[in-house]
């Protein structure tokens, strides 16, 4: 397993390195850069100019290009050509937010989706299963934002019980931390709930009508044993993937709901700086998101021998 | 029954469990005012940036040696006395004792020349006085001069300008940074200091109040007057989405909403904890904007025939309905001391098809595509560009609408090549517009001397540089309806329309000063 995972660490070297390059040849395409959008519109093309010059944007391109991949490779990601920060500063003031969604979203959507579906499919056919299916559909019809503008009108205007928008960090009390995730969670979760809950019931009633199942069944095991112990846990690999899949989606999810709920977080950031061009903020953003999809694809594939024996790295 | 109950207690358990830890860290808090900017602050140099938050962010943490009153009158700031030569062409100033940095450092009059300096190669207007000048030099440690080579009219005008970029004064060290490159050092000496260390660019900035500023002694007045921090902090949260912005205030979590999307405003009318109102005296004006350096609105006919379609009455509908809307056919903001009506006739009161299907021709119009830039996120253009639009092709002009954002339109609109764009809606406040020299769509010196449409009109710029040169406030108001008149003629640019942007905040602020700018001094927030 570990030869494995390290061929596919360095199968990502190149990876990475095509991603790098596209992403900063499509911030330098356009026709607006931050230096046109500082000078404002009486500067003359002179001025705007020199204000190019002294945010380093009038070296050649391959020149930017290199002197950036050289400072990453070091571990500098650069820095803000607007507000002159780290980009690791940015990153690091707003990774808690986006990781704290991302992380309650999985276990909120996981939680409920994965007995939902195997519910429905246990009780295929019947108005459970009708019912967990409508209930599937309508939640994955809904955009994120309407149902976060639905939630702050029930939960924060009408009943004042969660606050509108914001984010309170885990060191300044349990408490307001989760208050503030609550209504984001949900919004973002329900999604993700509905794509989990139709895929672990369409799987389990693949592995439901196996021949093993009725020989279990023959043998007089109870139903949570013949369910969790022999039906669930061969139908965890689709099951799995679609929860890699959907961690990728996440990170899109993600912009719009740190938008709705006004939360500082890297989606947010990411847009921001594509916006403004801010190219050493959008170019460490996606490099660091490409890296962490990366990731999420390697623990994927390495937790398939945790549920099927017949897979060996 | 019995699960409800139970569930309802987990509920209201672990909801009061956040509360009163909520409340125990806002027992211990400061005195905090909390609002909703209406952008983002990108760029912390208001001299570098034209930006209105940086200029707003200027406002926060930089002070200026005159300031105007809401009756338009100047009145001195940083600076304690002042004296003008007979012939207006010599000024020497002296500041207010005991002034400091926020680095407890005392403001020396060596900083405001540098600073003075600095923005004098930035600012249209200062370009002008620069221009204008013999000399700029520090004569003690608290005393200045300025002397001129030709006449200037408006040398406290311009060291009192309220739009960007405004003369903020800087320490001599910051102020030597290039004019081109943006100050790094956040260090001034207005009534708050930056928090650098909480701002989280795109979220959040934090100010604090400075213990060691010195207001001046007489009550604040529009940007005049003593400015008293009443908050030991004020924290701007950058919020995208206007409807997150006005569902916090309605909950209580923010005190002040700058600009709360007009779509939304009676979501808040029914709660009594919540004031809307314009807390701008003056008003935002609205305009489409040509580019003649290209066809077809080379033409000073076809540019008349776009303006033959406005009824301001039907952009002001898309604007901001009836409330606090008006027509207004002054260059120089209605409601200002530079407003008239000269050279306006009937033009803008109606839609006169007949009359620009007559104008078109007679301009020889030919079919050319016009490409509209359409800044989609920027509601108020991006509705007026669809009314706009509609005329166009009603008269028979071909249109092209390109989509685009707010921040990227001027940067899209400097392109001067064929094809690039051919006209734009969009606004600006009074404090920009009001004067003419300030009024930067006017000016009419082509590709080498105007802001981005290039007009050139050599009558328009004599006119200008007369108005620059004018000592007496009755003569300047003669230039301005000369000016006016003359961009009436060539249809430099056409208004579409004024009003005034509704500002939500909650009844337990208290002391918010009337201004186009949001500014936090005299404001208090009740317990």
């Amino acid at each position: 397993m570990l030869a494995y995972t390290l061929k596919r660490l360095a199968a990502a070297v190149p990876v990475m390195l095509i991603v790098a390059i596209i992403t900063f040849m499509l911030m330098h395409i356009g026709s607006v850069d931050p230096a046109s959008r500082i000078a404002g519109e009486l500067a003359t093309p002179e001025e705007v100019e020199k204000i190019r010059i002294a945010m380093g944007l009038d070296r050649p391109l391959l020149h930017q290009f290199v002197s950036w991949f050289g400072q990453v490779l070091s571990g500098d990601f650069g820095t803000s050509i607007l507000n002159r920060m780290p980009v690791l500063d940015l990153v690091g003031q707003r990774i808690e937010p986006t990781l704290s969604i991302a992380l309650f979203t999985i276990v909120f959507a996981v939680a409920l989706a994965v007995p939902m579906g195997v519910l429905a499919a246990w009780n295929a056919g019947t108005w459970v299963d009708h019912l967990i299916m409508a209930l599937a559909v309508i939640a994955f019809s809904m955009p994120v934002f309407l149902v976060g503008y639905l939630l702050i009108y029930q939960f924060s205007i009408e009943l004042r019980l969660l606050p509108v928008q914001g984010y309170k960090p885990l060191a300044g009390g349990v408490g307001p931390y989760l208050r503030h995730l609550v209504l984001p969670v949900v919004s973002l979760g329900l999604v993700f709930l509905a794509l989990i809950a139709r895929m672990t019931r369409a799987t389990m009633l693949e592995v439901l009508n196996q021949d093993y199942i009725r020989t279990a069944r023959a043998k007089g095991l109870g139903n949570t044993r013949i369910l969790v112990l022999h039906a669930l846990k061969n139908a965890a690999n689709p099951i799995v993937t679609t929860i890699g899949f959907g961690i990728a989606a996440l990170i899109g999810g993600v912009v719009v709901t740190e938008t709705v709920f006004a939360i500082p977080g890297i989606g947010r950031l990411t847009i921001d700086a594509v916006i403004r061009r801010d190219f050493p903020v959008i170019q460490g953003v996606i490099l660091l998101f490409s890296a962490a999809y990366v990731l999420i694809n390697l623990a994927i594939d390495l937790s398939y021998a945790l549920f099927d024996p017949r897979i060996r790295y | 029954m019995r699960n409800r109950s139970f569930t309802s207690f987990i509920v209201r358990s672990v909801v009061t469990a956040g509360i009163g830890l909520g409340a125990v860290s806002l027992a211990q808090a400061e005195s905090v005012l909390r609002f909703v900017p209406h952008g983002d602050l990108v760029v912390v140099d208001p001299i570098l940036n034209i930006d209105y938050m940086a200029r707003n962010h200027g406002y926060m943490i930089y002070d200026t040696l005159f300031a105007f009153d809401s009756k338009n009158e100047i009145k001195p700031q940083m600076i304690d006395t002042w004296t003008v030569s007979e012939d207006g062409m010599s000024y020497s100033f002296k500041l207010r004792p005991e002034l400091k940095w926020h680095d407890g450092q005392p403001v020396r009059a060596a900083d405001c020349v540098a600073s003075l300096e600095r923005w004098g190669k930035r600012d249209s207007m200062g370009i002008a006085m620069f221009a204008a000048m013999e000399s700029i030099k520090a004569t003690g440690e608290d005393t200045f001069e300025i002397k001129l080579a030709k006449p200037f009219g408006h040398v406290l005008a311009a060291l009192a300008k309220t739009g960007s970029n405004v003369p903020f004064m800087m320490p001599e060290r910051i102020a030597k940074t290039d004019p081109f490159a943006s100050i790094e050092d956040s260090t001034g000496s207005g009534p708050f200091y930056l928090a650098k260390d909480e701002w989280m660019p795109g979220s959040k900035i934090v100010y604090k109040k400075f213990a060691d500023y010195v207001p001046r002694q007489e009550p604040a007045d529009f940007m005049a007057g003593g400015k008293v921090a009443k908050v030991d902090r004020v924290e701007w949260t950058v919020m995208p989405d206007g409807a997150t912005a006005v569902s916090a205030l309605a909950n209580g979590e923010v005190d002040w909403v700058e600009v709360p999307p007009a779509d939304l405003l009676p979501m808040l009318e029914g709660n009594e904890d919540v004031v809307i109102r314009s807390t701008d005296p003056f008003g935002i004006q609205t305009m489409l904007r040509f580019n003649h350096m290209q066809p077809p609105f080379n033409n000073a006919a076809i540019r008349k025939a776009v303006m033959a379609t406005v009824a301001q009455q039907d952009f002001m509908q898309v604007t901001s309905g009836e409330e606090n809307t008006e027509t207004c056919v002054s260059f120089f903001v209605c409601g200002t001391r530079f407003a008239t009506e000269a050279g306006a006739g009937d033009w803008l009161k109606a839609k006169d098809v007949e009359k620009a299907k007559a104008l078109l021709a007679e301009g020889g119009y030919n079919g050319e595509k016009v490409i509209v830039l359409d800044p989609t996120d920027d509601t108020v253009p991006h509705n007026q560009t669809i009314v706009a639009v509609a005329n166009l092709r009603e008269i028979g002009i071909n249109v092209e609408v390109r989509a685009t954002d707010a921040g990227s339109l001027f940067a899209l609109a400097g392109n001067k090549e064929p094809e690039s764009w051919n006209l734009f809606l969009t606004w600006a406040d009074a404090t920009n517009y009001s004067v003419p020299t300030l009024n930067n769509a006017l000016r009419a010196g082509g590709e080498k001397n105007a802001s981005v449409g290039w007009p050139t009109n050599e009558k328009i710029q004599d006119l200008r540089n007369q108005f620059l040169a004018a000592f007496d406030p009755e003569e300047q108001k003669k230039i301005a309806a000369a000016i006016q008149e003359e961009a009436y003629s060539d249809a430099i640019y056409v208004l579409t329309g004024q009003y005034k942007q509704s500002t939500a905040y909650n009844r337990q602020v208290e002391g918010m000063i009337d201004s186009p700018i949001p500014v936090f001094w005299n404001i208090s927030v009740a317990e």
